[in-house]
């Protein structure tokens, strides 16, 4: 979206921090040095695995200081360890399988007009014995290195971290169902968040996350996706000039919490204003407004007649919410 | 105020293309200059702790602290223990030479705040009290104790700002936005460059709207722009490290003070914004809330007991080991007391600001909590299970006006005569809510019964806070459900764990059932 802003005389503003982006590789590195040593004495500290587990398997690409030459590499390579994991069952956690596979990469098939394959790649999968089962239970484990906080941890990086792991639960259930090994391995419905300890380079577990809502949103999300490729004309999405332009004439939805991701938030909010769009006051005017335009409210607050229902309908509420802090203030 | 008439007033804001006053009076009283302090952080990206900061007397230059690399410990040490200095020593910490008092210049008591440039720099001071408030490195040592006099400070100060009904530390869009209602969403409305744009006027609609969004690209949080960290200062950093490095002591003087130059910028920006925001309020022409006297009274108050006593008693001898941790309550009973407190701080600042205000009023009766109608009846009787009469008023309000109250609801009029009294019973007769109040309340001035207030138009509201000044009360007394967490007695509950049955079996023969 940073091409498309900038194409329109934006400023991006939303890329990331270099500073934040290596110390994210610092503290990853940190967790998975010496065979994940860190990050499995805390997951065995937090009760996430049994005492005694050991076992890692480095999936990481080179240019993100693993072995592997590249992603196409990585998930053959995932595929592999999760046959391992379901042929070798819960013994196999014993010894030969691994307990954390470090950038285990998934794909998601995507759609041969917009939405080209998506590539995931899970910080930390790991896997232990499923209680009253023989299968392994696979869980989605997701670094971030920003300090934990305890209740006053940001609201905003805990969701976003939430959601990035929903999305690889939903991925990791697809592909464990593609596979026909969900007999052998189940995935977990709770995830991990690994955050730092504040003022320290060491792992605080969280390993109670909740991801059904944020996996089936995903899944819910990827649906959307598909079926709005299914109605594009089909263009070749390598060809930056003409994706660019595709995305600058389709329609926008602009919203209030766009701001806070989109590169392209100010123009949309521009563009939803020369439509007279409610939303561009917040989410509840959006509502409150129910379809009619904001300059076609300002008249009806002016005293215009309504011309429709639901116009009546606007006029009224505008009135009773003015009449009951006014009107019998007699 | 009720969502409705929220929505209403950004609307009429977006109408006039300009902030409309929200409120008759100021709720959010403003220290004299002498007395008010702006404090803003900057942080590198991925990092928790500040990489510069700024503290600025509103009356003086600012104090402007960096370190060339925000992730180094040591540096950073150094520049928050000249930081504490500044912050304890305006606090009033005799560590510090204060008196130890509340601070008492021009008066018995006087109100000294510190404003914040909204709520993620208030993250920034919790930060500061989970690292350095038990600090042990260099055991002893000034530095050490100057580090967590800091963390003390700064955790008072978040744990005040938690609090709604203090007025010590102020997030400063958020005092803002209790004054003025803008014509934008609540995301943008966090943005004090936007909020202070919009505030500063201009005589052109369109030129006021290009300044807001040229304001609003500026960022306020403790974050920098992501550009400016990849484009400016990530090879500035990048070359300070190397020349400290090689032993480059000329460059890397040169470098550090390159980096300073630029979060310098940023904080001063960022300090700038907060202390016009605290003059907006100030030169506002409406009357400040004669309410806020309580609030401050509040505030003076937790700062003696919650700042100022440990202190002194630091200063004194004691060991800092004792200061609230930002990680435990420590005793059940404080812990419930000081949960109450903060439960409670929007009732007490309502019931401190909202007789004075009858913009606030209006809201109350438009949300529904309050009464505003005709008193069509009054009676003497004996009110049920009571053995003296008492005075009734029935008070009509259409049905479709918003109502929240519920019987037994206690009530005072605005007006102070008579006082006020309860909901006995709420009937309906058409398209009319008929409410009857006793009106128990003693009354010095005309009686309730006097026969003028029939027929007249009259204004009830409940009187917010009685709930949490009872808990309190009860706190520490009553031997009642949750004594045992409290340190009053009883005993633990252990819960059964005798059921060894199947729950999934339980439910599906009581759905057969």
């Amino acid at each position: 979206m940073a091409k498309v802003a900038e194409a329109e005389g934006l400023t991006p503003t939303m890329g990331q921090s270099p500073f934040a982006i290596s110390r994210g590789q610092v503290f990853e590195r940190e967790l998975l040095k010496n065979d994940a040593e860190r990050l499995i004495a805390a997951l065995v500290e937090e009760g996430v695995l049994p005492k005694g587990a050991e076992g890692f398997r480095d999936l990481r690409t080179r240019i993100n200081s693993g072995p592997l030459a590249n992603m196409d590499v990585a998930h053959d390579e995932t595929v592999n360890a999760l046959r391992q994991l379901a042929s070798a069952g819960q013994r196999g956690l014993e010894g030969s399988s691994p307990v954390v596979i470090a950038s285990a990469t998934l794909k998601i098939s995507g759609q041969p007009v917009m939405l080209p394959e998506g590539i995931l790649a899970i910080d930390a999968l790991v896997a232990r014995a499923e209680d009253a089962t023989d299968r392994v239970e696979l869980l989605v484990g997701e670094v971030k290195s920003y300090a934990y906080r305890a209740g006053y941890t940001d609201t905003t990086d805990l969701a976003t971290s939430r959601a990035q792991a929903g999305l690889y639960r939903y991925a990791l259930a697809l592909t464990v169902h593609e596979l026909g090994l969900g007999d052998h391995l189940s995935v977990a419905e709770h995830g991990l968040l690994v955050l730092t300890r504040h003022g320290s380079n060491r792992p605080q577990i969280l390993s109670t996350e909740d991801l059904n809502y944020q996996a089936a949103r995903a899944e819910a999300g990827f649906e959307r996706l598909r079926a709005a490729a299914k109605d594009l004309e089909a263009f070749d999405v390598e060809d930056e000039e003409d994706a660019v332009e595709r995305i600058e004439s389709a329609d926008v939805a602009y919203r209030p919490e766009c701001v806070s991701f989109c590169d392209r938030a100010e123009y949309c909010r521009e563009e939803a204003e020369s439509k007279g769009d409610g939303n561009v006051l917040g989410a509840d005017v959006g509502r409150f407004l129910a379809g009619v335009d904001l300059n076609r409210t300002i008249e009806l607050m002016g005293g215009a007649r309504p011309e429709n229902e639901v116009e009546r309908d606007l006029a009224e509420r505008i009135r009773e919410a003015r009449g009951a802090a006014t009107a019998t203030a007699s | 105020m009720s969502p409705a008439l929220d929505i209403v007033r950004r609307l009429e804001a977006y109408e006039r293309g300009v902030p409309q006053p929200r409120g008759a009076t100021i709720n959010t009283p403003v220290a004299s200059p002498e007395n008010l302090a702006a404090l803003a952080f900057v942080r590198m990206g991925g990092e928790a702790r500040p990489w510069a900061v700024g503290f600025q007397l509103e009356a003086a230059e600012p104090l402007i602290l960096s370190v060339p690399d925000g992730r180094q410990t040591e540096p950073i040490g150094e520049m928050l223990v000249e930081l504490a200095g500044a912050i304890c020593g305006f606090l009033g910490s005799p560590l510090f030479g204060g008196s130890g008092q509340v601070f008492s210049i021009g008066g018995p008591e006087v109100l000294r705040q510190v404003w914040l440039p909204n709520g993620a720099h208030l993250s920034m001071l919790h930060t500061i009290n989970l690292r350095y408030t038990f600090a042990r490195a260099d055991e002893g040592s000034t530095r050490t104790e100057a580090l967590r006099a800091l963390g003390r400070a700064c955790g008072y100060m978040f744990r005040e700002a938690g609090r709604a009904d203090e007025v010590s530390v102020i997030d400063a869009s958020q005092g803002l936005r209790e004054a003025f209602t803008f014509p934008v969403d609540d995301i943008r409305g966090q943005h004090l460059g936007l909020l202070t744009t919009y505030l500063r006027g201009s005589s052109d609609p369109s030129s006021l709207k290009k300044e807001v969004k040229i304001a609003e690209r500026q960022p306020i949080s403790p974050t920098l722009d992501p550009a400016l960290e990849r484009d400016e200062l990530a090879p500035l950093v990048d070359d300070y490290n190397s020349a400290h490095r090689e032993g480059d002591v000329a460059s890397s003087k040169k470098l550090g003070a390159a980096i300073g130059e630029v979060l310098a910028d940023e904080i001063a920006r960022r300090l700038s914004l907060t202390l016009e925001a605290a003059r907006i309020l100030r030169n506002d022409a409406r009357p400040v809330n004669p309410g806020v006297g309580d609030l401050v009274r509040g505030s003076l108050d937790t700062k003696r007991r919650e700042y100022l006593n440990l202190e002194q008693a630091i200063a004194g001898g004691e060991n800092a080991w004792g200061a609230p941790s930002a990680e435990t309550d420590r005793q059940a009973k404080s812990a419930a007391r000081r949960f109450i407190r903060m439960a409670g701080g929007e009732e007490a600042r309502t019931r401190a600001l909202l007789m004075n205000d009858r913009e606030m009023i209006d809201d109350a009766i438009a949300a529904g909590d309050g009464i505003r109608g005709t008193v069509v009846n009054i009676e003497r009787r004996i009110p049920q299970g009571k053995k003296r009469a008492a005075t009734f008023w029935v008070v009509e309000i259409p049905l479709s006006a918003p109502f929240r109250l519920k019987v037994d609801a206690e009530l005072r009029t605005i007006d102070e005569v008579p006082p006020g009294g309860y909901i006995e019973a709420i009937k309906f007769q058409g398209q009319a809510r008929l409410v009857s109040v006793c009106m128990n309340k003693r009354s010095s001035g005309t009686p309730p019964d006097h026969e003028s207030f029939r027929g007249k138009t009259v204004t009830l509201l409940p009187l917010p806070g009685m709930f949490v000044e009872s808990k309190l009360r009860n706190l520490g007394r009553e031997p009642g459900p949750g004594a045992w967490a409290t340190g009053n007695g009883g005993v633990r509950p252990t819960p059964d764990t005798s059921y060894d049955g199947d729950p999934l079996e339980e439910i599906e023969s009581l759905r057969k059932a």
